[in-house]
């Protein structure tokens, strides 16, 4: 069942039919929705293009509406659209800082399913816990390019993800393609094309996991983008997909914490891969940042909500 | 610890915190090159706006160059092009320099992190 019902209303200075979609479906860990009010702030302070779309379930939509209102939801987005997520089993491993490890629920089965589901023509669909600092994401929206993503990522420490598993899908595999953001025209047939593979690939996981030999038990859809990717190519180097304007992509990592925000900026703890107890402070400011801490995000949600105000 | 070996270690933290922040505000100033022009997506490095200039000056028009994806364009007003240009490396350079002497001024972590 698809139910679109517009809230609220926006200051709408996108040009045409242009927005940011995310997903969000809250486990008994992680209230994701909370995240996406904080992520729509940011696109709706920074960005031009910045009609927002939440897609989550009822229970999820149902629980915000009592902790945070409907005041703040209509805010924070435009469309919200409910479509119940398929609930299969996908537990993950999530960490905050080197000290702390937790396991949950994560639902994203369904995101190849934004081409069908987004409001807009031109769609930005955005993780959660990606947090826009500056006007970048704008430039995507008036580009020849249907279809636009990360290619590369650089940590807080302005180095390369430091685990194979976060650069290839084996050590002598293909490169890995950030899932985290996601530009697309869903009137391109070669978007619908995309997007297809991507489910194909999903429906085929076991399979294309032994294909691809990676270990990894559990749905990523970076992995399941990459391959969807590698195969529309031709299996050879990715020439089809163009980066984002401001790639790569700035993360913090898990294992990362946010000390503290700042009035113009974060500022981070950055910790060491191979020393995980030695960490440097990094202060970010205007730079659109993957913060993959969820806990630590929740932890400042109120002092980032007001950076975004 | 002995003194000197930590105010070595001391030091090689502040000196590593330098580094990644020069690092961070070259990126963003990497970022901000980045221009729109007609639908496609170019870098206002030197390179590119001395070329632009020298073809404008020569009356060379309309003329073409590769964008940031490799694909060739046609520029059909280069002074509006060109003004794109410079108004780009401009605002990237000035915004990485602030950053910058901000950064060499700090002679501390708090400062360089504006912990203080």
């Amino acid at each position: 069942m698809k139910k679109s019902k517009k809230q609220g209303t926006s200051n709408d200075l996108s040009n045409g039919n242009n927005g940011v979609t995310f997903f969000a479906y809250n486990n008994d860990q992680i209230d994701y929705i909370k995240l996406a009010v904080l992520a729509a702030s940011a696109v709706k302070k920074h960005m031009k293009n910045n009609q927002t779309c939440l897609i989550t379930d009822q229970t999820s939509l149902d629980w915000s509406k009592k902790s945070m209102t409907t005041k703040v939801l209509n805010k924070a987005f435009n469309h919200i659209i409910i479509e119940e997520p398929e609930r299969r089993l996908n537990i993950r491993k999530f960490h905050d800082s080197p000290w702390t490890t937790f396991k949950c629920q994560f639902e994203n089965w369904n995101k190849n399913n934004v081409i069908k589901l987004t409001p807009f023509d031109k769609t930005l669909m955005l993780d959660v816990d990606f947090l826009v600092n500056n006007n970048m994401l704008d430039i995507a929206f008036g580009l020849d390019e249907p279809l636009m993503l990360y290619t590369d990522a650089i940590t807080l420490r302005n180095l390369p993800p430091h685990f194979t598993s976060e650069r290839k899908l084996h050590k002598n595999g293909i490169p890995m393609l950030w899932s985290t953001a996601i530009y697309f025209d869903k009137n391109d047939e070669v978007v619908d094309l995309f997007f297809e593979m991507w489910g194909h690939v999903k429906d085929n996981w076991d399979f294309y996991r032994y294909l691809y030999g990676f270990q990894t038990t559990i749905f990523r859809t970076d992995f399941a983008v990459s391959i969807a990717t590698h195969v529309l190519t031709g299996f050879v180097k990715n020439t089809l997909i163009k980066p984002l304007p401001d790639n790569p992509m700035k993360y913090v990592e898990p294992k990362d914490d946010i000390q503290d925000v700042l009035s113009d900026g974060i500022r981070c703890l950055s910790h060491k891969p191979d020393e995980e107890w030695q960490h440097i402070f990094v202060t970010s400011k205007n730079e659109n940042l993957h913060i993959m801490n969820k806990r630590a995000i929740n932890r400042n949600w109120d002092k980032l909500m007001r950076l975004y105000e | 610890m002995d003194d000197r070996l930590e105010r070595a270690l001391d030091f090689s933290n502040f000196r590593l915190t330098l580094h990644n922040q020069k690092q961070s505000a070259k990126q963003r100033a990497e970022n901000m090159l980045q221009v729109q022009y007609g639908n496609s997506l170019f870098k206002a490095d030197q390179t590119l706006i001395n070329f632009v200039k020298t073809m404008k000056d020569e009356e060379y028009t309309p003329f073409v160059v590769s964008d940031v994806h490799e694909n060739p364009v046609q520029i059909e007003d280069s002074e509006i092009f060109l003004e794109k240009l410079i108004s780009a490396y401009a605002s990237a350079m000035n915004e990485y320099i602030i950053s910058h002497e901000k950064i060499k001024k700090a002679r501390n972590i708090k400062r360089l992190v504006e912990w203080e």
